[in-house]
């Protein structure tokens, strides 16, 4: 190896390192200069040894051990967008840790890191095995990890919202707190840093030759599968002592390799070791950076939100660098249900919908508690307010069962939805702008600034993605990053403890509660005109998943026919969202529900998956109204809850 | 069956074909097409041939209007080809693309109907003769009995034949065949090679096809176009085209010419 | 006042209490419900019951005092009560604020509302406000009477308290609570607490500002920044569990002042977010704490 490869990401550490005194100094300083003199200083000086510097070495320590788990990823899945964020490591982690810390407290004092593994093994567990099935694509991994990451996300959301006791807690941990009182931390940290480094450092070499893919490696006589095995594990379990030690740090394992690798740190041997230092270095940077402005803003910023907030864009920026080779959908036979079945099935459709419908209508819960019909003297109050709830909560999920079964069809990856375009990002910012504007917001301004949220966004990845003639996958990694920034934004709010952000927390959750008589007829209309919309576009839809350059040579403008569609895939969430929010996942359920009864053409798959998609709405609203009576858990997160593991179930039928 | 029998179909109709006008195509600043002037035959199979990289497929990507020229002109007839409406243009001309995707979820007969799309719109109804000339398609690539099957559970060879017949049902005069063999068995390549040729002769298509093997191009084409590092070195027939002269040219390599033992063809061999 | 009324004005006003027997009788709107804690505990003190109160689960978690009877039905959560709950009660007057202002036109729908703002964006001292508005709230429910004795035996309270504080002398106080073993809720101006604090003659050591609530979050090693070593720290329950054995090991943690035994308490909570009740019930349980200490 030459010298001159290492003198870039040398520079950039030490310009990191650098950057970072320039800013500390003034802070030890103050702590430590008249170190001599009485009373106050030798507190300052106990702050500066038991504080200050934990901090430090913390930041050091979880900025190397992401970095390093980051690079490792990206070695082993040759994959540039991979990391502990993307692929859902960090979000499962979290989510294992919330739910310990609510239900089962006592094994947090010294199981804490083996939740923390659990959980991240876990999501990691269920991102290769999507993965896996597209044959472990750059786009499909990413994509599986973030849908597994807003799977965790939601679930903590509905956790905390249940116990609003320990939000705040919860919203500082999932935000990454670097704040130290002693060198507890860090010292636990250390060792468990070294030893991984030691494993990787034992299979470094075989790791090498990774890149020779696995044939050639292994007509090298190295298992290759064997090892990736282990660098995958180190990677989680890195990610997995960060997490259960301060929280999620965001895109620092994204972000590092990266630099490493543009600093002109060729090799997989040399990014390895870089981009540990690297990240070291920046999350180094970044919390010293916050800590010397903290006192500007005079508000307590967790620092992991905010690296996710200058992580994530360049997420867009990596963007146009990924090679996105030719989409090749793997010879995955489309397992549907048997014919007889299937038949039955379809059969009973309708009249399942028409019963789903009148349960929902008339029978619900009294303040007695039990379950009732509707009361008649009651009956006309109690329809004014469930009817509009279940006309929106079915026009809604029908709407996105359309935006979801276009964008599978568009991009043929399965794991494309409504909610990873960034339309429901974009929403829930606007709300966020709202709130902070507007002290209380009435449902009207909500709406509005929800709506321009979405479009601003939407245009946003338009403009990004153009460059490439709208190629879907780069408008859904597009809108992926722009939902993690969101989320950032979302944590910063929450971890101040400002309660406005129960109330985002509320919205992104999707409850059709304030949907009134005029919004469900406007959901309606909608939903009436968006989706005979989508049924003129059938032919493209038909034509798309042949590949770009088969559906040109047919006469199909696909630059138009891509951005038409996009369009009004991004209307039809955006309308949706407006009524059960941006989180259901039933654009990601019902186009795969309706595939597997037998709807397999597009126009029967739009309409049968607009069915489902309103079933299965409406049922979710009904047990989110049903189950904690009298209060209410979302529609939108009742239906994520029960349809991703339900879809991950799908998904493994298929792969049997 | 002769391959080269020359017997064209009563029932063909003269086609019109592409002229190039010093085409050129550049990357960044990189050309790797230069100065192509060609006029290809109607009714006849021409192929391209040369070594990796040569621009072989950039042609044809470019005939396709998958990619615009930077430089010179395209004509399809007497029209200009950036005159010509993306229906219009694939009602005259279908394209094979060298990856297909494997549309997995749709049954042979489906994917032949795409190729209806020129015809009937984004909008309009699926007509009787739609559904007519995707029946002829099939029997015209014997594809009848594998009509119902997904595509997905073809073989490489039925699924190229699948994509052909997908091509027929576009009813255009002209096809543009990227490597369709690439991914083949030596009988699969027969096979489909084959039934280019029988479709071309019996429908009177023209067909521009890009082949790797120089044997089997020489063995099915009317006519060579040799390409080298973005520029036409050589053309003409296969017996003309095939020396040895010409082989060291387009090739870079020592190489002789024999005649094949049973057919009058010629085969080239690496010294 | 009694000289200003003219002797006709006083017939008048008695010709209409007896025309209009209702007014006299019973005073006010009847089937009542409130979306807020510090509100339906206001209610009670001025003698009424309220038909439902929201988050009616969490109120012997966070409210504590005044017991709500048993009768009293749960709205659902105060986010987003449940309008079915609402509408079967049938209510006459409907307590809300304007933190659920999107809420609002609905509940207008089902009944009059009455919102009264004790945090609101806008800032400014928390206890004036609550003053305010439990004179507001007793206007409208005609309880006035009540509602004057109610602020008058407050304001005897806190002077009660103060007293009591004058004579033990107490060294400037920190109240926080704990997030988890590395963040902490610091309670400052202009809040609810921070207020009560001013009123019975205690100094908060905390000194800078916090949000409209009247509190920060900080992490616990900005605990060093209260320098007077006289300092005591008043932690408020719940403590999370593994918080108290991973502050022992800190050595910073052992060095601040209020480590120290007899420097430090743990005492019940009291609605930050509450009323004059809730404010009594601060004032109370700090004074008997300083008084046990002293």
């Amino acid at each position: 190896m030459s010298l001159k490869s290492h003198l870039g990401p040398a520079a950039i550490v030490v310009m990191l390192l650098g950057l970072s005194l320039v800013l500390a100094a003034p802070q030890a300083a103050v702590l430590m200069g008249n170190a001599d003199a009485a009373t106050g200083s030798a507190m300052h000086r106990l702050v500066f040894l038991n504080s200050t510097l934990p901090r430090m070495a913390t930041a050091l320590l979880a900025g190397a051990s992401l970095a390093l788990s980051g690079a490792l990823f990206q070695q082993v899945l040759r994959n540039p967008l991979a990391s502990p964020t993307t692929l859902g490591i960090s979000a499962g982690a979290n989510l294992a840790l919330v739910a310990v810390t609510l239900f089962v407290p006592g094994l947090l004092g010294f199981g804490r890191d083996l939740v923390a593994l659990c959980g991240s093994a876990a999501a990691a567990g269920l991102v290769f095995l999507m993965g896996a099935r597209q044959k472990f694509s750059p786009i499909s991994l990413v994509m599986s990890g973030l849908v597994v990451s807003l799977w965790c996300g939601a679930l903590s959301a509905v956790l905390m919202l249940l116990n609003e006791r320990y939000l705040v807690s919860l919203f500082i941990w999932g935000a990454g707190s670097l704040s130290q009182q002693s060198w507890a931390i860090p010292l636990s940290l250390a060792p468990k840093l070294a030893l991984v480094c030691l494993v990787v450092a034992a299979i470094l070499r075989p790791l090498l030759l990774n890149e020779l893919g696995d044939a050639g490696a292994r007509a090298l006589g190295v298992h290759m599968v064997r090892l990736r095995v282990v660098a995958v594990m180190a990677a989680v379990a890195l990610a997995a002592f960060v997490t259960s030690a301060v929280g999620v740090i965001g895109f620092i394992g994204l972000v590092s390799p990266t630099i490493a690798r543009l600093a002109g740190a060729p090799r997989a041997g040399q990014q390895l070791v870089w981009s540990t230092l690297i990240g070291a270095a920046l999350l180094f940077l970044t919390d010293t950076a916050l800590l010397a402005t903290a006192g500007a803003f005079a508000d307590f910023l967790p620092t992991g939100a905010v690296t996710a907030i200058f992580g994530s864009p360049l997420l867009l920026i990596l963007l146009p660098r990924l090679k996105i080779r030719h989409r090749l959908m793997e010879a995955e036979a489309p397992v549907s249900l048997n014919p007889a079945t299937a038949r039955l099935a379809k059969r009973l459709m309708l009249p399942a919908a028409v019963l789903v419908l009148a349960v929902a209508l008339v029978f619900g819960r009294s303040p007695d508690l039990g379950f009732t019909l509707m009361p008649p003297d009651l009956s006309g109050d109690l329809l004014a307010l469930r009817l509009p709830r279940i006309a929106a909560a079915f026009f809604s999920g029908a709407m996105l069962a359309v935006a979801g079964t276009i964008l599978q069809r568009l991009t043929g990856n399965e794991m494309a939805s409504p909610e990873v375009l960034g339309i429901s990002a974009g929403a829930t910012l606007g709300v966020a702008v709202a709130v902070f504007l507007v002290a209380a917001p009435g449902l009207g301004a909500q709406l509005g600034f929800s709506a321009l949220g979405a479009f601003a966004v939407l245009s946003v990845i338009f403009l990004l993605a153009a460059r490439s003639g709208l190629q879907p996958e780069r408008v859904l990694l597009a809108g992926i990053a722009l939902s993690a920034m969101v989320d950032a934004v979302i944590g910063v709010i929450g971890a101040t403890g400002d309660p406005r952000a129960v109330f985002l927390l509320r919205w992104m959750s999707g409850s059709t509660y304030s949907v009134s008589a005029f919004g469900a007829l406007m959901a309606a209309v909608l939903a009436v005109l968006l989706i005979s919309g989508s049924a003129f576009m059938r032919r493209w839809l038909e034509l798309l998943p042949l590949g770009s350059s088969a559906a040109s040579a047919l006469g199909v403008p696909v630059g138009r026919a891509r951005f038409l569609l996009l369009t009004l895939a991004g209307l039809l969430s955006a309308a949706a969202t407006m009524s059960v929010g941006p989180l259901s996942f039933v654009g990601l359920m019902a186009p795969h529900l309706s595939r597997q009864l037998g709807f397999v053409r597009a126009t029967p798959q739009l309409f049968g998956g607009a069915l489902i998609g309103g079933m299965l709405m409406v049922a979710a609203d009904w047990l989110g109204r049903s189950l904690a009576y009298p209060y209410e858990i979302p529609a939108g997160l009742v239906s994520a809850l029960i349809g991703a593991p339900f879809l991950i179930l799908l998904m493994r039928r298929a792969r049997a | 069956m002769d391959a080269r029998s020359p017997d064209l179909s009563p029932g063909s109709r003269p086609a019109a074909a592409f002229r190039t006008e010093a085409l050129g195509f550049a990357v960044e600043g990189r050309s790797l097409l230069a100065d192509i002037s060609i006029s290809f035959a109607p009714g006849t199979i021409c192929g391209l041939v040369g070594h990796n990289g040569s621009g072989k497929s950039t042609l044809l990507k470019l005939l396709a209007r998958q990619q615009a020229p930077t430089a010179g002109r395209l004509f399809f007839g007497e029209k200009p080809l950036e005159a010509m409406g993306a229906q219009a243009f694939a009602r005259q001309v279908a394209y094979l693309p060298q990856d297909v995707t494997a549309a997995n979820t749709m049954t042979v007969r489906e994917l032949v109907a795409c190729g209806r799309y020129p015809w009937h719109g984004a909008l309009g109804r699926f007509s009787d003769l739609d559904a007519h000339k995707v029946e002829e398609a099939l029997a015209l690539t014997h594809m009848e009995q594998l009509s119902d099957r997904l595509v997905d559970t073809l073989s490489g060879g039925e699924r190229q034949r699948a994509w052909l017949a997908m091509l027929m049902a576009q009813d255009t005069g002209c096809l543009l065949l990227d490597e369709p063999t690439s991914a083949l068995d030596i009988a699969h390549q027969m096979e489909v090679l084959a039934l280019v040729r029988r479709l071309s002769h019996e429908k009177g298509l023209g067909v521009v096809i890009v082949l790797h093997d120089i044997n089997m191009a020489a063995r099915f084409c009317d006519r060579l176009y040799a390409l080298k590092a973005g520029r036409l070195i050589a053309q003409g027939e296969p017996q003309a085209l095939m020396t040895a002269d010409t082989l060291h040219d387009i090739y870079g390599i020592e190489m002789n010419v024999t005649r094949h033992p049973a057919l009058d063809i010629p085969l080239a061999y690496v010294c | 006042m009694s000289l200003a009324l003219t002797r006709r004005g006083f017939i008048a006003a008695g010709a209409a209490c007896v025309l209009r027997p209702d007014l006299a009788l019973s005073a006010g709107p009847q089937r009542i419900v409130s979306l807020d804690y510090g509100l339906a505990s206001t209610l009670l003190s001025l003698g009424i019951v309220p038909k439902a109160v929201a988050s009616r689960a969490d109120w012997d978690v966070w409210v504590i005092e005044p017991d709500l009877p048993a009768e009293v039905v749960d709205l659902g959560s105060s986010w987003e009560i449940n309008f079915e709950v609402l509408t079967s009660l049938r209510p006459d007057l409907i307590l809300t604020t304007p933190f659920n202002a999107a809420l609002t036109p609905r509940l207008e729908a089902v009944a009059p509302t009455l919102s009264l703002g004790v945090f609101t964006a806008d800032g400014g001292d928390v206890l004036p406000k609550a003053f305010a508005a439990t004179r507001a709230l007793a206007a409208r429910v005609e309880r006035k009477d009540e509602g004057d004795a109610f602020i008058a035996r407050t304001e005897a309270f806190f002077d009660e308290c103060r007293a009591r504080i004058a004579r033990i002398g107490a060294p400037p106080l920190a109240l926080l609570s704990f997030l988890d073993a590395r963040h902490a809720r610091i309670y400052t101006a202009p809040g609810l607490y921070h207020n009560v604090m001013q009123r019975i003659g205690l100094a908060n050591a905390w000194t800078a500002p916090g949000n409209f609530w009247g509190f920060e979050t900080i992490g616990i090693e900005r605990l060093a920044e209260m320098k007077d070593p006289a300092t005591r720290l008043i932690i408020f329950e719940p403590v999370p569990a593994d918080v108290m054995p991973k502050l022992e090991e800190s050595p910073l943690w052992q060095a601040l002042p209020f480590a120290r035994p007899g420097q430090l308490a743990v005492l019940p909570g009291a609605l930050m977010f509450g009323m004059l009740n809730d404010a009594m019930r601060f004032a109370r349980l700090i004074t008997d704490h300083l008084e046990q200490a002293a």
